[in-house]
């Protein structure tokens, strides 16, 4: 062997050795945190897909709104969904932008789910939540703005649906 | 029998570009997705850290990841993955379309990884593999690339179905069910068709685990049970993307195949 490949067959047991430390949550509790942090890079994975625990929930965002003086509106949902075709198998690309609210409700959920820290609402999950509301929200009964997250079980479609993050109110426009 | 190095490798590059070309034009369908009021907004997303809105990283990044630019990236991706599906290339420009797609797929990671699901993240691995291998592709560099493929798609898998095995809900099906049960990642009907059948629940959860544990016995079994191990991860990919419209990971999985052929052919 080259230099170029044992240098490549190095590169590629560590790579494939911090892979395997990064999925043994049990095993390794304090390094598998620590390299779950590069999930985002994509380059050392945790492949724990819809396990232990699975996700049985849609998560449904919605928004209300208050001219000034009065009560606040009925709650309005924020469609992210388009509804699933048949297609779908070979060509969905709906998909990413449920996985998006799913993603960040489950940070603001984990984080402050009570949202009593002030520091939550200068959070990226919540300024991003916000901002996408108050552009869905018209622009002339536009004063003060919340949104709600609410989670509906898989399982139990007659059962309601069940609020998992309430934002502050916040004065827009 | 035997699979040379070379023709495999040449499947993997086919079968992942192929998931990165459907990814990219999946992203450019939707680009109010990605706009500055989206739940992608990057003015929002590159708060996270300071390296990402200020001084030149911010800059550059900026010009790559803000909206509409971000779309003329996926534009760039998607012609570069099909572009490799198409053509057999070697040299440096095989090199420069590989590097093409590698940088692009970090794109949704630099963005905050907020939307990114595991498709994107084998992708990765696989394309990395493909452009470390394409910078010096001798026969050694190539079975080195093989290995890792397979060794990978092993680790996945495995690792899915220990953290399964270990879980109740998937013990006794009713995780497979309150999955599918969901409108997002489901198809309601057959989940309530499920709920009414627990019995064929557990077996078919029970059916999920065994193959995802048991996956990595396809490196170690007789070559005449590679179809059999082939056929069912086509078969379950398949059903994830009919069911739950995971349809990215049919081509992300598949790709690590041609490798797993590879090494079990050996």
């Amino acid at each position: 062997m080259g230099v170029y490949e044992c240098t490549l067959a190095a590169l590629f047991a560590a790579w494939l050795l911090l892979c395997v430390l990064a999925q043994l949550r049990v095993a390794a509790p304090r390094v598998a945190p620590r390299l779950g942090r590069w999930d985002a890079s994509l380059l050392v994975p945790r492949y724990n897909y819809f396990a232990p625990v699975p996700g049985v929930h849609d998560y449904h965002l919605l928004f209300r709104t208050r001219t000034r003086g009065r009560e606040f509106g009925a709650w309005q949902e924020v469609s992210t969904e388009g509804r699933r075709r048949w297609w779908n198998f070979a060509w969905n690309p709906d998909r990413r932008c449920r996985k998006r609210l799913l993603d960040l409700a489950k940070e603001l959920a984990h984080r402050d789910p009570a949202c009593a820290d002030p520091a939550t609402v200068l959070s990226v999950p919540y300024l991003m939540l916000l901002r996408h509301v108050c552009a869905q929200a018209e622009p002339a009964e536009r004063a003060d703005i919340q949104f709600l997250i609410v989670t509906i079980s898989g399982a139990g479609r007659d059962e309601l649906p069940q609020p998992l993050f309430l934002s502050r109110p916040h004065e827009v426009g | 029998m035997s699979l040379a190095p070379g023709t495999a490798l040449r499947w993997v590059e086919v079968l992942a570009s192929a998931g990165v070309l459907v990814s990219s034009l999946e992203y450019l369908a939707r680009p109010r997705a990605l706009d500055d009021t989206s739940l992608a907004s990057w003015p929002v997303l590159r708060l996270r850290h300071r390296s990402r809105s200020t001084g030149v990283t911010g800059a550059v990044l900026n010009l790559a990841l803000a909206f509409p630019a971000v779309l003329v990236t996926y534009a760039v991706r998607a012609a570069a993955a099909a572009a490799l599906a198409a053509t057999t290339l070697h040299g440096p420009l095989h090199v420069v379309l590989l590097g093409l797609v590698v940088a692009s797929t970090c794109l949704p990671a630099l963005r905050g990884g907020c939307g990114c699901e595991g498709s994107d993240q084998v992708l990765m691995i696989v394309f990395c593999t493909l452009l470390l291998v394409a910078v010096h592709p001798s026969p050694t560099a190539m079975r080195l690339g093989l290995w890792f493929i397979a060794l990978h798609a092993c680790l996945a898998y495995c690792v899915s179905g220990i953290y399964k095995v270990t879980s109740r809900v998937w013990q006794d099906g009713t995780g497979l069910v309150g999955v599918l049960g969901t409108r997002s990642l489901g198809t309601p009907s057959v989940a309530a068709w499920l709920a009414a059948h627990p019995a064929t629940a557990r077996r078919l959860s029970n059916g999920v685990v065994l193959f995802e544990t048991l996956f990595p016995l396809a490196l170690a079994a007789p070559a005449t049970w590679l179809p059999y191990f082939v056929f069912a991860g086509i078969g379950f990919h398949l059903c994830c993307a009919v069911l739950m419209g995971l349809n990215c990971f049919v081509w992300a999985f598949t790709a690590t195949y041609p490798a797993i052929a590879y090494v079990v052919l050996l």
